[in-house]
This record gives C-alpha cells, sequence and structure tokens, in this order.
C-alpha cells in the first residue's frame, strides 16, 4: 500500500499518539531503571576484586564471597600459600565493614587492611597510605567532606587522609585501604587474616592452582577470581530476583492498561474510516493489521523513548549522587522488549476485536 | 422553590463507556499501588533491620566509634563486662558476638544475621518453633521460615566457615529479608572468627528506674574504648544506614508511577472530551458557563483519581498480605499515613491532569454544534 | 455499449429480525439496468432505500434473490470474494462524504488504487490526474477538514471512479451541497453515465436529480413504483411530475404538461392562431 494507512491514523490526533508513547515509556522505565541499578550495584560489587590482580581468591573453608561475609585465616595461611609452585605473590588482607567519621558526619566502608596501600588499584589523588593514614574512596570522601590531609576516625581511631580512589563505591557500600598491621590492631585480631590473594604465575591456570592451594593448605577455600566475582553477583541478584519480578508485572499492568486505553480511544474514533475503507474492497484482515501496526508502532515507540530515558538517567545521574551507577545490560533490553512485545498482545486485542466486527454497511448510517 | 434535579452529566460520561473506564482505573490503581508497596517494603525492611535490636535490653556497649549494630564491626574483650557491671545502675552486662553469615545452602550463598549467646543468658531466640535451643558447641537455632525455604530442619547439617552445624531448634519471629537470624552459643561463632574471648556487644540491664539514656552516658564516660548507646539509638541508625542508599532509585520510581497516573487519567479525560466536542459545544451554546463546564471535567477526573486510588490501596494492602503469606521473609508495611497521603494526593493528581481537557473546553466554540 | 444490460435483479428481499420482531425491509424487488443508465430511487424513509443499495453494493447479504452484474451474482459470492469484487467493479457516493480525515485529498483517492490492487508512484500519478480532472487540484495535499463541501465531494467522486467501476452507488449525493455544487455533481454523474458508459443508482428526497434521471423508481414498502421522469412545462419551463400535472394538453400525439392553468391558456393562445379553441380538461 503506498498510502501508509497506519501512520496517518496514528499521527492525525498528535496528542493522544504523545501520550500513550509517553505512558508507555515510563512503565518501560520503571523495568529498564530497576534493573539497571541493581546491575549497576552488581557491577561494583566485584570492582575491588577485578581490579586487585588476585587470580585466585584464598578464603577461610566454605566462603567465596566478601560482602556481608565473614572469613578467618591464620596469617600463615599467606606464607604457606606463598611457597606452592606456581604461585608469583601471595597477599593477606584484613576485611572489616566499619564506619568512618568526620566530626557529625559518618559513612560505612569495607575496610581493607593490606601491605600495599590498595596496590595495583590506581590512587586517583594523593598517596597510598601509611601507618597511620587512610585511603578513601572518592565519593565517601565528598560525603565526610575529608579532602586529603584532613583527618577522619575509625574504630575510635583517628587517621590521615591519604589520597582518594574511583570506581569502587556503590549505593549500598563503600571501600577504605590502611595498613593491615594497624587495623590487625586496633581490632585486636593479630595473627588473624580474611583472605589471600594470589596472583599465578603465566604458565598455571588459576583453577588449577586454586585445586592445587585447596590440596595443600588445610581449612581453605581458593577460588578462582571468576567464581568468586560469579559467587559475589548471586548475593545481589538472589536478594533482588523477587523485587524485579514484581516490577516487571506491574510494568506490564501499567503498560498494558496505558496501550489499551489509547487503542481503545483510537479506535472508536477511527471506526467509521474502517467501514469506509471495508466499502472501499479493503479486507477485513487488512483493516485488523493496520489497527493492530498503530498499537506496534505506538508501544515500539514508547520502548525506544524509555530506552533514550534510561541512557540519559545513567549518564545524569551519576553527576548528582556518583555512587548510583545505573548498568544497561543487553539481557535486560532483551526483557524489556519481551515485557513491550506482550503489551502490544494484550492491548491490541480490544481493537482487533471490535475492527474484525465492522460493518461495512454501517457507512450509510447517518 | 423545590430542589430541582440536575442531570449527573459528569456521571453519565463516566460511566457510558465501562470497558474505558475500568482500564483507567486499573492503571491508576497499578500505579498507586506500586508507590504504596515500594514504600512499604522500604519500611518493613527497616522494621526487619531492626528486629533482634528490639527485643534486647535498653542499652548497649560497643567498640569505640561504633553507633551501628549491624554495617560494622565491634570486638571487645568478654571480661569488659565485669567493668561495666561496676558502673552504678548497672545491674548486668551481657556478652554477645554478632555476625552477619554467608551460609551456602544448596550451592547458592544465603545471607543470614548469627547472633552467639551465652546459655540462658539474654540475648538467645525468644520463641522457638520446634526443638531447643542451643546448649553445646556447633549446634545452630535458625530461623524457621529461612529454614523451610531451603529444606532444613531439625537435626540437619549444615556447613559453615568449614564447620559442620547442626541444627537444633528453628525459631519463629525471625525471619527477614535480608537479615534472618540464627543462634548459636557465642563460644561457637568466636572459634568461627578465631577471635576467642571476645564480644561484639554488651547487653546492658539497668536497674529499675534507671533512665537508659544518662545510664549509657554514664557508661561511655567511666569505660574506656567504649561506645554506649541506647538499643533504641542503635535501632535508629541501623534502619537509617539500611534505607537511605535506597531513597535515590524509590524517589525515581515513586516519581514515574505519579507521572504515569496523572497522565492516564489526563487521557480518559481528554479522550471522553474530545470525542464529545460536539455534545459539550452544544452544552455551552445552552448557555453552560466556563465554571460548570471546568467542573464537569474536574468531577470527572476526580472521580477517576479517587477512585483508582482507593483501588490501588486496596489492591496494596491484598497484595501485601498475599506477599507475606506466600514469601514471609519479605514485609510489607503499609503505613495508614501513606495510605492517607496518597488518597490526598489524588485531588493534586487530578487537578493537574484535568488542566489540558479544560484548557480544551475553554476554546472550544460554541458554535461549533451546529456545523455537521 | 448503451442497450446492453450491466445488473439484473430478481426477486431481491431482505428480512431483519425473527419472529415477533421480523420485519420484511426489501420485498421480491426486481430491477434491470443498462449500461450508461442512471436510475434514482426516491420514496419515504424507512422505505428501504438503503438496504437495497446496500445489498446492490455487496455491503449487506441479501435473505432471498439474485444480484447479477455482468455475469456475476453477487449474492452467492463469498465473505473472501467480496471485498476485490466491490473494489472494482462499484464506486461508492455518500451524503457525508465519507472521506479519511487523517489523509490527504490526494491520498482518500489513492488509497481506493491501493485496496484494488494498484500501488506507488501509477497510483500516486492516476489519484492527482483524477482530482486534476476535477477541478481541486490545488487542495492536492490538504487535509480533508480544511475543504468546503463542495471540494469534498469532488474528491469523493474522484474516489469513488478511480477504479474505473461499472456502477456507481450514490447515497444522497447533494444533501449536504448547496445548489451551484449539487448542480455541479449531477453534471458530473451524467458525464460519467453518458460518456463513460458508467451506470448510476442513486437514492436520493433530492427532486432536482430527476432532470438527470433516465429513469425514476419510488420504492415504498419494500417495492418499486415507476414514476415518470420530470418534464419542463413549454411556457414557464418548470420541472412538472406529468402524473400529478395541474393541465395538460394532447398535441400531436404527444401530452404536453403545465405548472397551471394559466400556462396552459398562454400555450394554446400562442399555438392556436385561431383563437382559443382548447378543450377544457
Amino acid at each position: 500500500m503506498s498510502v501508509p494507512l497506519a501512520r496517518r491514523q496514528l499521527l492525525f490526533r498528535k496528542g493522544r499518539a504523545l501520550a500513550g508513547v509517553a505512558g508507555i515509556a515510563a512503565a518501560l522505565l520503571l523495568v529498564l531503571a530497576l534493573n539497571a541499578i541493581f546491575a549497576g550495584i552488581n557491577d561494583r560489587l566485584t570492582a575491588y576484586i577485578d581490579g586487585s590482580g588476585a587470580d585466585v581468591i584464598v578464603a577461610q573453608r566454605g566462603v567465596d564471597t566478601m560482602h556481608m561475609t565473614q572469613s578467618a585465616l591464620p596469617e600463615q595461611t599467606a606464607t604457606a600459600v606463598a611457597a606452592i609452585p606456581g604461585v608469583a605473590g601471595a597477599e593477606p588482607i584484613l576485611y572489616v565493614p566499619a564506619m568512618i567519621e568526620r566530626g557529625e558526619r559518618r559513612g560505612i566502608v569495607y575496610l581493607i587492611g593490606d601491605d600495599s596501600g590498595g596496590a595495583p588499584l590506581p590512587v586517583a589523588t594523593g598517596q597510598r597510605p601509611r601507618l597511620g593514614e587512610i585511603l578513601l574512596e572518592r565519593t565517601l570522601a565528598g560525603r565526610l567532606a575529608a579532602p586529603v590531609g584532613s583527618r577522619v576516625r575509625a574504630f575510635g581511631q583517628s587517621f590521615r587522609v591519604s589520597g582518594q580512589v574511583e570506581g569502587l563505591a556503590s549505593i549500598l557500600n563503600s571501600v577504605a585501604f590502611v595498613r593491615r598491621q594497624e587495623l590487625a590492631r586496633v581490632l585486636g585480631s593479630t595473627g588473624v587474616v580474611s583472605y589471600v590473594l594470589v596472583r599465578a604465575q603465566p604458565q598455571i591456570q588459576p583453577k588449577e592452582l586454586a585445586a592445587r592451594i585447596e590440596a595443600s593448605v588445610p581449612g581453605v577455600t581458593a577460588s578462582t577470581r571468576e567464581t568468586f566475582a560469579r559467587s559475589e553477583r548471586r548475593v545481589v541478584g538472589d536478594m533482588t530476583t523477587d523485587i524485579v519480578r514484581a516490577m516487571i508485572i506491574v510494568g506490564f499492568v501499567i503498560g498494558v492498561a496505558v496501550a489499551g486505553l489509547v487503542a481503545y480511544s483510537a479506535t472508536l474514533s477511527q471506526l467509521r474510516d474502517y467501514a469506509v475503507l471495508r466499502t472501499l474492497g479493503l479486507r477485513a484482515r487488512r483493516a485488523v493489521a493496520v489497527a493492530v501496526a498503530q498499537v506496534g508502532a505506538t508501544v515500539a515507540a514508547g520502548f525506544l523513548l524509555a530506552l533514550v530515558l534510561a541512557w540519559a538517567l545513567a549518564a545524569l545521574l551519576p553527576s548528582l549522587s556518583p555512587t548510583l551507577v545505573l548498568a544497561i545490560r543487553a539481557g535486560d533490553v532483551a526483557q524489556a522488549i519481551v515485557v513491550a512485545g506482550a503489551v502490544t498482545l494484550v492491548a491490541a486485542a480490544l481493537p482487533v476485536l471490535r475492527i474484525a466486527r465492522v460493518d461495512p454497511a454501517s457507512v450509510f448510517r447517518r | 422553590m423545590t430542589a430541582r434535579r440536575r442531570v449527573p452529566v459528569a456521571r453519565r460520561q463516566l460511566v457510558a463507556e465501562p470497558a474505558k473506564l475500568v482500564v483507567t482505573l486499573v492503571a491508576v490503581a497499578a500505579s498507586v499501588s506500586l508507590v504504596l508497596l515500594l514504600t512499604g517494603l522500604r519500611r518493613g525492611m527497616g522494621e526487619q533491620v531492626t528486629l533482634y535490636l528490639g527485643k534486647q535490653p535498653p542499652v548497649l556497649v560497643a567498640q569505640e566509634g561504633a553507633r551501628n549494630f549491624l554495617s560494622q564491626t565491634s570486638i571487645l574483650p568478654e571480661a569488659l563486662a565485669d567493668d561495666i557491671e561496676r558502673v552504678p545502675g548497672v545491674v548486668e552486662a551481657t556478652p554477645i558476638s554478632q555476625q552477619y553469615a554467608m551460609l551456602r545452602l544448596h550451592g547458592r550463598p544465603v545471607l543470614a544475621l548469627l547472633i552467639g549467646y551465652d546459655a540462658g543468658k539474654p540475648g538467645g531466640p525468644w520463641k522457638l518453633a520446634s526443638g531447643r535451643a542451643p546448649s553445646a558447641r556447633g549446634e545452630l537455632v535458625l530461623d524457621r521460615v529461612l529454614a523451610s525455604e531451603h529444606g532444613l530442619d531439625v537435626s540437619s547439617t549444615l556447613e559453615y566457615r568449614g564447620a559442620a552445624l547442626r541444627i537444633v531448634g528453628l525459631s519463629s519471629g525471625t525471619s527477614g529479608f535480608m537479615t534472618p537470624l540464627a543462634f548459636a552459643l557465642r563460644t561457637t561463632v568466636n572459634d568461627l572468627s578465631r577471635q576467642p574471648r571476645t564480644a561484639s556487644f554488651f547487653l546492658v540491664r539497668p536497674e529499675p528506674g534507671t533512665g537508659a539514656e544518662p545510664l549509657a552516658a554514664r557508661i561511655g564516660q567511666t569505660v574506656p574504648g567504649v561506645s554506649a548507646l541506647t538499643r533504641d539509638e542503635f535501632a535508629a541508625n541501623d534502619r537509617r544506614q539500611f534505607i537511605d542508599p535506597f531513597s535515590g532509585p524509590l524517589f525515581a520510581m515513586v516519581s514515574i508511577a505519579y507521572a504515569v497516573a496523572i497522565l492516564v487519567i489526563g487521557l480518559a479525560v481528554y479522550s471522553s472530551t474530545a470525542e464529545r466536542s460536539r455534545e459539550y459545544a452544544t452544552l455551552k451554546a445552552l448557555g453552560l458557563g466556563r465554571r460548570a463546564l471546568f467542573r464537569l471535567v474536574g468531577v470527572q477526573a476526580a472521580a477517576i483519581a479517587l477512585g483508582g486510588t482507593v483501588l490501588g490501596i486496596v489492591l496494596a494492602a491484598t497484595a501485601a498480605r498475599g506477599v507475606s503469606a506466600i514469601a514471609p521473609k519479605y514485609l510489607i508495611a503499609i503505613s495508614l499515613g501513606s495510605a492517607a497521603a496518597i488518597a490526598a494526593s489524588a485531588l493534586a493528581m487530578a487537578l493537574v491532569a484535568a488542566f489540558v481537557p479544560a484548557r480544551m473546553l475553554a476554546r472550544l466554540d460554541p458554535a461549533s454544534a451546529f456545523r455537521r | 455499449m448503451a442497450g446492453q444490460t450491466l445488473v439484473r435483479i430478481h426477486d431481491l428481499a431482505k428480512t431483519f429480525g425473527e419472529g415477533k420482531t421480523r420485519v420484511e425491509a426489501v420485498r421480491g424487488l426486481d430491477l434491470e439496468l443498462e449500461r450508461g443508465e442512471i436510475v434514482l430511487v426516491m420514496g419515504p424513509s424507512g422505505s428501504g432505500k438503503t438496504t437495497f443499495l446496500s445489498m446492490l453494493g455487496g455491503l449487506l447479504r441479501v435473505t432471498a434473490g439474485e444480484i447479477w452484474i455482468d455475469d456475476t451474482n453477487i449474492a452467492a459470492l463469498g465473505e473472501g470474494e467480496l471485498p476485490p469484487f466491490r473494489a472494482r467493479t462499484f464506486g461508492f457516493i455518500f451524503q457525508d462524504f465519507n472521506l479519511v480525515a487523517a489523509l490527504s485529498a490526494e491520498e482518500n483517492v489513492e488509497v481506493a488504487l491501493n485496496i484494488a490492487g494498484l500501488s506507488g508512484r501509477a497510483a500516486r500519478e492516476r489519484a492527482v490526474e483524477l482530482l486534476e480532472n476535477l477541478g481541486v487540484a490545488s487542495r492536492l495535499h490538504f487535509p480533508i477538514e480544511q475543504l468546503s463541501g463542495g471540494e469534498k465531494q469532488r474528491v469523493a467522486i474522484a474516489r469513488a471512479i478511480a477504479n474505473r467501476p461499472v456502477l456507481i452507488l450514490a447515497d444522497e449525493p447533494t444533501a449536504n451541497l448547496d445548489s451551484h455544487h449539487g448542480a455541479e455533481t449531477m453534471r458530473l454523474l451524467r458525464e460519467l453515465a453518458k460518456e463513460e458508459g458508467t451506470s448510476v443508482v442513486i437514492v436520493s428526497h433530492d427532486e432536482r436529480l430527476r432532470e438527470v434521471a433516465d429513469r425514476v423508481l419510488w420504492l415504498e414498502d419494500g417495492t418499486f413504483k415507476a414514476l415518470h421522469a420530470l418534464v419542463r412545462d413549454p411556457v414557464c419551463g418548470m420541472l412538472i411530475d406529468p402524473d400529478e400535472a395541474p393541465a395538460s394538453v394532447e398535441r400531436d400525439e404527444r401530452t404536453l404538461s403545465f405548472c397551471s392553468r394559466g400556462c396552459r391558456d398562454e400555450f394554446l393562445a400562442q399555438n392556436t392562431p385561431q383563437g382559443y379553441s382548447g378543450q377544457e380538461p
């Protein structure tokens, strides 16, 4: 058909078309944004491990996560692991949740006590921490108004801010670095470490090295970085699955309601046109196709608008709240497409039924 | 002059198309219930987070610098109990060791809050659904809901931090979405952490007639290296720590939901008005004034807004109850206050939504009633 | 071409409802229509005119009877065969014009061509040509709302003839037009019939259309009654129904009808040099 019938009908009432697109975009944006927020949290979850350069992470037996996890190993574990052939380096770390204070302001961090001052993660400003010093994540430093050189308190001790790191914090938690021996002293837990971060020599696969470590050192679980990260992400993933599912249902209902409302309105006002076209010889099937095309186009436009808005949010939000990172993943976009498709099918049902039943003889009615 | 019956034009317009009205109400209801469910979930999380604390004595002593019960580390020597008990006004100081426990159940990481307490002393489970409290090393009491979710029962074992823990009892009233509770002897927990003879907190029972706040202050001044706060202060800090991070996303979602509700109401009223512009033009030609016309539109919008809101509140309440029946670990606490606030905002929604259709009516030419 | 029978309607009937609510809208209609013939169907409201037109155009199923257009009996066509048949056989003209508001003037004609199978540039060019022939070339891309009544009817006519139909079905084509445009529409219909050989069936109350009709039928209580075509009063020029003429004169084996005795008297005075010797009616 050289006359773009569906397009003309849809755009004849621009206000209504726009309202439909906006409503559907909002419904889909709910789903996209929620997924993106959780994905953003997930990405940042493993930022430290990913940047630490560790190929294998050794933890207390039965432990393969870091967040909200307790792990305790005797200090000698690091030496024992270092002696294993294939190990290029074994760095012990303490990893504890802590409250950082400056005046009246407070923030929760995972406080990492290591022997390298946060290496190999890059320092954005300032220096790596020495004894009595602390390396803060930039967003927390901002919130505490704690620039390099200022002092903060943790566990009742005062620390000098030596520098800042970036990109390690999510909305749920932040990270900071101090010297391991100092942290052990403050906690009264000398002789204990939380994890040992292991670098593999180039000729050995991480998986094999992990198995070797578990076989050689008693009372530990050694995981490759990949396995460890996956386990970490599972924690958040499992917790948020139900919420995401619920949001999808709500988004679907709202999407169908908006699309249905617009389709219903449009169908009513176009009923006469369809009767005339049927009189001219348009088949019922084609008439229905035109109606469905309008619904489909509205939903598609709404989906695209939702994507654009999600991307805009992902670009803008971090400048307002630096830890509010949105990560738009292909899988989530695909999920939104499925929701949009389902919305189209359900919303199109009403106009389809109505238009299929149009009586061409009604053109003579005044 | 007797009161004359006036034709309920607005009502007639509304029910003229029942299918459209239903769809509109459903859309508004979905948006409203989303707002209530999200805020309710947030509130419920806050309540769950302070579940344990709520049952404990009114004052707690932690490591210096600690102001939360959860979310940060606190380690004190267990002998400190004697120093605390020497403070006037303190009857008993009970040590507990607390930690997040990332259990591995069926190959998945499952989070619980593990409390290590001394047998016979305060700090343990307050209600058992089955079994008994732990009395020996390696014994565990697990939250009933968490246990049933993962197919565990009394006498099941689970591995945690390399140790085999045996479930000897299931507790009730200890469920939580992020922090279901588990209880073991303090020595068990300390062994796992390789921190013998320590406590995370001391639960302080004051002498009758002693206020919690003054006692906490006194302990803080008397005992070195500690942070003594009331239980309520700890709870409030915990609640804030959990809820604050979600404020931003929550605000975004709620805004979108409101925008959708307003859009839907506006669309419904606008399309009704546009479809019947001939009739409205006729009414205008018959002398119906601007005010009356706006009122017509406004009443329709208000009716949809209120109807949808009431429906949304009912939907949310039902969903919340349904959720706690199907998945008791989630607590959706919808307060009367939030329901009332949303009902009040319904009118605001209606006003905004009626703006465009009202403007259209104002510009409508009465002469168009005569045109074909 | 003239003299060929295009439409043969035999014993056409339409009944609505059952039992107590049963209504016979059309009963036992017979009609034959030739190519290029213009038939005007008049009658009181509710007489079945619209029902008849709907059945003739394949828009309403017959209860009994046959409608032959050339060698096709519409009544026997299946649901799937009707639409393409309609597209190439009929042209419809409506009282309310029934143009699609969302399309421009040109697109309204083009879409009729699309439906019949012609698409793309060929369709567009033909649509433009038709509209130019009808004198609305300046309104090609205007939205329908901005056209006057007369312009809308011309677009509607262009749409009706786009697929070169053999039969045009018009429902009150002049009802919403002023006299100038009404006359123009009549002229166009006459041209179509006489120059293109298109048959035309018009359903209308408009007496003026009796001028262009070859035959006038009266449909009452579901059956036809033939009416004579209108004739002109030779003196004052008024159109009169010869059956109801107030005065008439037989002259040369023809009956002349007059609007009044006055005109008849004047005619006789002018045409009977010997003086008045007319007969009283």
